[in-house]
């Protein structure tokens, strides 16, 4: 696809392109402010961004049911939906309902530059004048769109009760800022899938070139898709991996006399990446007649470590002391899938002390 | 007014139609969309929607399918319903 010999050469640097670097720049900033740490999640994001990356260097054809009208209408419905849904999921639903919705949007919107064959974002040079024309027109709607948007938001906040504007804040600090971006960056795309006429059906239409890169692009798209699947059902397939380990800590005085104590360290991770890691990390002491808490084994402590893709609910955190002088502790959590609520498992920590500091069970 | 105007010359909104001999012509010199666009410099999809009616080409893209059928701009182009070539070749003679 080739196109104009008079077109003076484009600038390296230009507006567009340090507006979309500064953008990126905070999407980045903000990613890292959200995971803490380079971690499962993040590198599983940055695999989406490379993916993307690839993908978009690969030219696309429609094909037989893309390049019909009726279905990216519908295509476009399906996605402007899930973008207003996405105004009504909070910043603390987010991980229970948005993540499912989440995949949905990005398999949309793989579809919706696929079915554009991405000409909403393509460089001047990889468009003739039509599709040039095209994109123009679908910029000046979507522009004309996103400002209605931003602009109902305002003015709602301006005018709103206390109670509609607690709720608008609650949906901008959840699923809103998706929604935003979805519209910042998609929506051209989306006004293009609904303007432009059914694809010819071509006798020699240039068929999708499975190149190498092509080959590479399409699999890390499966991949991509099929990863957090995969990762989801390690929670109930792969099984618990358990490290724990014990170190002494200084004696002191009791009035029962001289007390030995411990610290105690046990980390449980349920599932591969997408999963949650439960941790006891408690100093124990017994003197004899009975073991005692010192600190780390209370209600307060039993909260998942880590979470990633998962919900991890504590159905059980309860420390007991025996007839015969011994200290039990048990922590008990739900891990569920974020991405397939219906696989869960449940994680199970104990440490079981005798009066002499026997350890029966840890974790 | 200006660029409104120019916008639409690239539309078929609101604007008189365009009629063209293009799937005509390209079948006789046994062409493909695909060599034919690749040929003006445009996306083969581009060619459908013209050859349709669902895109008028600009002038300097007129002028490309000109060069490449060999044709002035008005054997290819006109503003009024096209008469099938062989009828200009041949017309009828008119009824007595």
């Amino acid at each position: 696809m080739t196109t104009r010999s008079l077109r003076p050469s484009r600038p390296l640097i230009t507006i567009e392109r340090v507006v979309a670097a500064l953008i990126v720049l905070l999407i980045g900033f903000g990613l890292l402010a959200w995971f803490e740490v380079f971690d499962a999640g993040l590198l599983y994001v940055l695999f989406v961004l490379v993916t993307a990356f690839v993908v978009r260097s690969v030219e696309v054809e429609p094909g037989a049911w893309l390049g019909l009208r009726a279905v990216r209408r519908g295509l476009v419905l399906v996605i402007a939906l899930i973008t207003l849904d996405f105004l009504t999921i909070r910043a603390m639903d987010f991980n229970q309902v948005g993540i499912a919705l989440l995949f949905l949007l990005i398999l949309g919107d793989v579809a919706l530059g696929r079915a554009t064959r991405r000409i909403a974002s393509a460089d001047e040079d990889r468009i003739d004048e039509r599709q040039e024309a095209l994109r123009n027109r679908a910029h000046r709607i979507a522009y004309a769109i996103l400002a209605i948007s931003v602009g109902l938001v305002l003015l709602i906040a301006e005018v709103a009760t206390p109670g509609l504007r607690r709720w608008l804040a609650e949906s901008l600090g959840g699923g809103g800022v998706v929604s935003f971006i979805q519209l910042l960056f998609f929506s051209p795309a989306m006004v293009i899938a609904w303007l432009e006429p059914d694809r010819i059906a071509d006798e020699d239409g240039s068929r999708m070139r499975r190149n190498l890169r092509a080959r590479i692009a399409y699999g890390m798209v499966t991949f991509a898709v099929v990863l957090p699947v995969l990762m989801s059902l390690s929670l109930a397939v792969a099984p618990s991996r358990v490290s724990a380990f014990t170190r002494p800590e200084p004696d002191f005085a009791t009035p029962n006399g001289a007390a030995h104590c411990s610290y105690f360290d046990a980390r449980t991770q349920a599932g591969i990446g997408f999963g949650a890691t439960t941790r006891i990390a408690a100093v124990a002491c017994w003197d004899g007649r009975s073991a005692f808490e010192e600190w780390g084994l209370n209600s307060s402590d039993c909260y998942p470590y880590r979470a990633e893709f998962v919900s991890a609910t504590t159905i059980e955190c309860r420390r007991t002391m025996g007839s015969d002088g011994s200290l039990r502790f048990t922590h008990r959590t739900v891990v569920r899938s974020a991405i397939l609520p219906f696989v869960s498992r449940e994680v199970v920590m104990t440490l079981n002390l005798t009066k002499d500091g026997k350890v029966v069970q840890f974790p | 007014m200006r660029r409104k105007e120019d916008e639409k010359s690239s539309t078929v909104d609101g604007q008189r139609p365009l009629f063209n001999r293009i799937a005509v012509l390209r079948t006789e010199r046994q062409l493909s969309r695909q060599q034919l666009a690749e040929a003006v410099g445009v996306n083969y999809q581009t060619i459908g929607y013209i050859e349709r009616g669902e895109y008028n080409p600009s002038l300097e893209l007129a002028f490309r399918f000109a060069e490449v059928f060999g044709l002035p701009i008005e054997a290819i182009f006109s503003r009024q319903p096209l008469r099938p070539l062989s009828e200009e070749l041949y017309p009828r003679p008119p009824k007595e």
